[in-house]
């Protein structure tokens, strides 16, 4: 019994201790990284910043920086990909919207998003301002929520009405943010940006007839996988099919 | 004294309405029904005294009909305090012959004064050549030209461009109830049309038959020059006319329950050709304000003493005939005496009104200049000025500290640089932050699956225990049942105490105690006076095993003899019975759960 508690105990330090021990190699990366721009290096920052994310660890800062090494190396387009990936793990950081913004009046022949309506642009001003991961801990937090309200009125012996009001709006709200969820989820998945400037087609063939064209930094959304072709949307609404190597999932 | 004041109110009002009676304008008029007809129809001729009474009139003769006296109808009707009392006199008129008749003017006589009816014409026709309807009650479907008329009307056809003209539409109908009446409308290019006002209604006798009027009016102006179409105006109603009786039998629940049926109609009216004429542009002043029709213009500022730096308030308006929305109106700028704020416009129903705040600059700003505004007299044909002013200003002489200044923004010592801003990214961040692993999500992690399956875990856990506990309150047998072999298990461990102890019959009561108990609560009945016989017949009606049932048998019969007939028994025997308690309540534990 006390020798399995002592290996328990054992395997347990490593972890913490590796754990710790890779913290501090990753964090010493994106330090040096840091220098490196620093110092007008943005080739080398880059490839340190992109090093890391090779280790398979990322974070906030990591692709904010990584895209600001980028811009000032003068890809607009891995640039927009980076701040992308960015806004998704600090989606209300005011740093990373004003660069976002900044990178993106660089890109030519953006086109235009079709018009939505006020309930759409409240909702997707919502969707936007959270995270996948806050969306999910919300939900976590109205689900145990609610549930400690119901059975407290059932304990207690509480106003039933008011227990059932509160509830029910509980789970309004709860069922909201599942959509929401799902919806943010479902379209993040297929979202891409442009890394360099290319022709869309209308068929999946480099001999067919061009579409229409899309620059560098320009995001779309793939609604198909073909061999070495994705199907593409548009902001405005168009589709063609673009060649893989010029478009990185977000 | 109440019933007095009550009795002096009743006089006061017989008087008032008295004289309101005698006071009201008397008329005499001849009407009829239509003024074309068949051989065959009848013509219906009414004489309307309104505002008097007086006996049946004995008609004159009148060439190519008879006639017959139908009786008098009399109304009398209040709106708004004025009483009014109309007596007609409705004769039928019978044709007897083809051609174009008169009936002549009368006459009547009331309070020494004469009133005088005006003549009409009636066209006899043959009913084979007929199109005119034989009846009211059939003219619903056919010969509504008739019955229903609509008119444009306009007082001019030359007008100039952007001259507001009034425009007048009628609607005549005689003989029908028209509902749902919309607004006309009009297929014009280039004419702009204002809001309806309230429609009149009258009645108004033309030919000798009495119409109801509709009368809608507008105005309209003309935004382009030349030659344009106006009209013709369309209207739509319905007409309400008699459906088919259900039941010709019984006249009076037959026409108690007609039904009313709508008829959608639309009515045109004549069209025009309207001349627009362009503004002549020769003598046209440099500050027309565009307006055209006739105009009054007003200016008031005030007020007319004050420092130099105080505000004056210039409220000018225009009010009159025409488009004022079209105007433009004169307004002051900055000169060497005043400062000038930009003015607000509104306009109200008839009047424009601007608003202008102007600042003496100097005490040499001792009047206001004149405001002029120009506009187009359509009636004239020629282009007017109104000029009002200058006005005179007393400029109070300034006190210390209170030197001219202009309201608003307080402004920086020398003039403000338009800053040429730089823009850029901003700088990278210090610090890392906390790394995940690449793809982590929170909401596809190990983590969020155990925490939310856990938490349903508890909350349905939760949930079954709170059911369980409701069960246990209100389902007594299933209390019972379940705690059955709980209070069992106590009550053997108190038998075998009672054995250890050598207390042979307490022990048997423990044991008898043990199964009464045990099986009152299993099969919910009274464990209190429990037989074998009366548990045996339970126990096979709920199929239990007969080796079971011996043992228990056996079990109770030992019991007994112990406990009643202080039979002793040994301690291995005791020993064995207990075990047989335990492993029947174990048998049925295991099969009557």
């Amino acid at each position: 019994m006390r020798r399995s508690i002592f290996i328990v105990i054992a395997v347990f330090v490593f972890l913490i201790v590796s754990n710790v021990c890779n913290a501090t190699g990753k964090n010493a990366m994106f330090y040096q990284a840091g220098d490196f721009y620093k110092q007008g290096k943005y080739k080398e920052a880059a490839e340190t910043y992109e090093s890391i994310v090779k280790d398979g660890f990322v974070s906030g800062p990591l692709y904010y920086n990584l895209a600001n090494s980028y811009f000032k190396d003068g890809k607009v387009g891995i640039a927009i990909l980076n701040y992308r990936r960015a806004e998704r793990l600090m989606p209300r950081d005011s740093d990373l919207d004003s660069n976002c913004k900044y990178v993106n009046s660089f890109v030519k022949n953006n086109a235009n998003v079709l018009p939505r309506n006020l309930f759409l642009k409240i909702l997707d001003r919502y969707k936007d301002n959270l995270s996948l991961d806050e969306i999910s801990k919300l939900l976590l937090f109205f689900y145990i929520l609610s549930g400690l309200i119901v059975f407290l009125g059932m304990y207690l012996h509480l106003n039933k009405r008011k227990i059932t009001t509160i509830t029910l709006i509980l789970a309004i709200i709860f069922v909201f943010n599942v959509a929401i969820l799902i919806s943010k989820s479902t379209s993040e998945r297929n979202k891409a940006i442009v890394v360099s400037d290319l022709e869309a087609k209308f068929e999946p063939l480099d001999s067919a007839t061009t579409h229409f064209s899309l620059s560098e930094g320009v995001e779309v959304f793939i609604l198909k996988d073909e061999g070495f072709w994705f199907k593409i949307k548009r902001a405005d609404g168009k589709m063609g099919w673009a060649a893989k190597n010029s478009i990185k999932k977000i | 004294m109440t019933k007095n004041v009550n009795k002096i109110l009743i006089f006061l009002i017989v008087v008032f309405s008295a004289v309101v009676c005698l006071a009201q304008d008397i008329s005499f008029e001849v009407t009829v029904d239509r003024n074309k007809t068949t051989l065959d129809s009848v013509v219906t001729l009414s004489l309307t005294l309104n505002g008097a009474t007086s006996d049946a009139l004995g008609l004159p003769e009148i060439n190519g009909f008879q006639s017959r006296y139908l009786g008098p109808s009399t109304q009398v009707t209040v709106v708004n305090g004025n009483y009014s009392k109309i007596t007609t006199h409705n004769y039928s008129l019978y044709p007897t012959e083809i051609g174009i008749f008169t009936i002549p003017s009368m006459s009547i006589k009331i309070e020494g004064e004469i009133y005088t009816s005006e003549s009409i014409k009636i066209e006899v026709i043959d009913s084979s050549k007929a199109q005119v309807p034989k009846s009211s009650q059939s003219s619903g479907k056919t010969g509504l030209e008739d019955k229903i008329l609509l008119t444009l009307d306009v007082p001019k056809r030359d007008i100039y461009l952007y001259e507001k003209v009034p425009v007048t539409v009628k609607l005549y109908i005689q003989g029908f109830t028209a509902r749902d009446i919309e607004f006309p409308k009009f297929d014009s290019l280039g004419l702009t049309f204002e809001d309806y006002k309230q429609p009149n209604q009258y009645t108004q006798v033309i030919d000798g038959i009495r119409f109801d009027v509709i009368e809608f009016n507008t105005k309209m102006y003309s935004i382009r020059e030349g030659r344009l179409e106006f009209g013709p105006a369309r209207l739509g109603f319905n007409i309400l006319y008699q459906g088919k009786r259900r039941s010709s039998s019984d006249s009076f629940f037959g026409s108690f329950f007609d039904r009313y049926e709508k008829r959608p109609v639309e009515v045109r009216s004549e069209g025009y050709v309207l001349n627009v004429l362009p503004l002549p542009g020769d003598e046209k002043p440099e500050d027309f304000s565009g307006g055209v029709g006739q105009f009054d213009f007003d200016v008031v500022a005030s007020p007319g003493m004050v420092k130099v730096g105080d505000p004056i308030t210039i409220i000018m308006k225009v009010s009159g005939q025409g488009d004022l929305s079209a105007i433009n109106m004169p307004y002051f700028k900055d000169d060497d005496n005043f400062k000038t704020y930009d003015p607000q416009i509104r306009q109200e129903r008839n009047v424009k009104i601007l608003e202008q705040v102007l600042i003496p600059k100097s005490e040499n700003a001792t009047k206001i200049p004149i405001a002029r505004f120009s506009y187009f007299d359509s009636n004239l044909k020629q282009y007017r000025s109104i000029v009002r002013g200058p006005f005179d200003l007393t400029i109070l002489p300034s006190e210390e500290g209170d030197e001219f200044r202009i309201v608003g923004l307080p402004r920086l010592s020398g003039a403000i640089a338009v800053e040429d801003l730089g823009r850029d990214i901003i700088y990278i961040k210090g610090k890392p932050g906390k790394f995940l692993s690449v793809g982590y999500l929170f909401s596809e992690s190990f983590s969020f699956k155990s925490i939310l399956v856990l938490i349903t875990i508890i909350f349905i856990a939760l949930l079954l225990y709170r059911l369980r506990r409701n069960r246990f309150k209100t389902d007594i047998a299933f209390a019972r049942r379940t705690q059955a072999p709980k209070k069992a298990r106590e009550l053997m461990k108190e038998a075998k105490k009672k054995m250890n102890d050598q207390k042979t019959l307490e022990c048997y009561d423990c044991v008898f105690k043990t199964i009464t108990e045990y099986f009152g609560d299993k099969f919910h009945i009274s464990a209190a006076g429990m037989t074998f016989s009366d548990l045996k017949k339970i126990l096979n009606d709920k199929g239990v095993d007969e080796n079971v049932i011996n043992r228990l048998e056996k079990l109770f019969k030992e019991c007994d003899e112990v406990r009643f007939a202080a039979a002793n028994q040994d301690l291995e025997l005791v020993k064995g019975n207990l075990k047989a308690c335990e492993e029947i309540i174990d048998y049925f534990e295991r099969n009557f759960r």
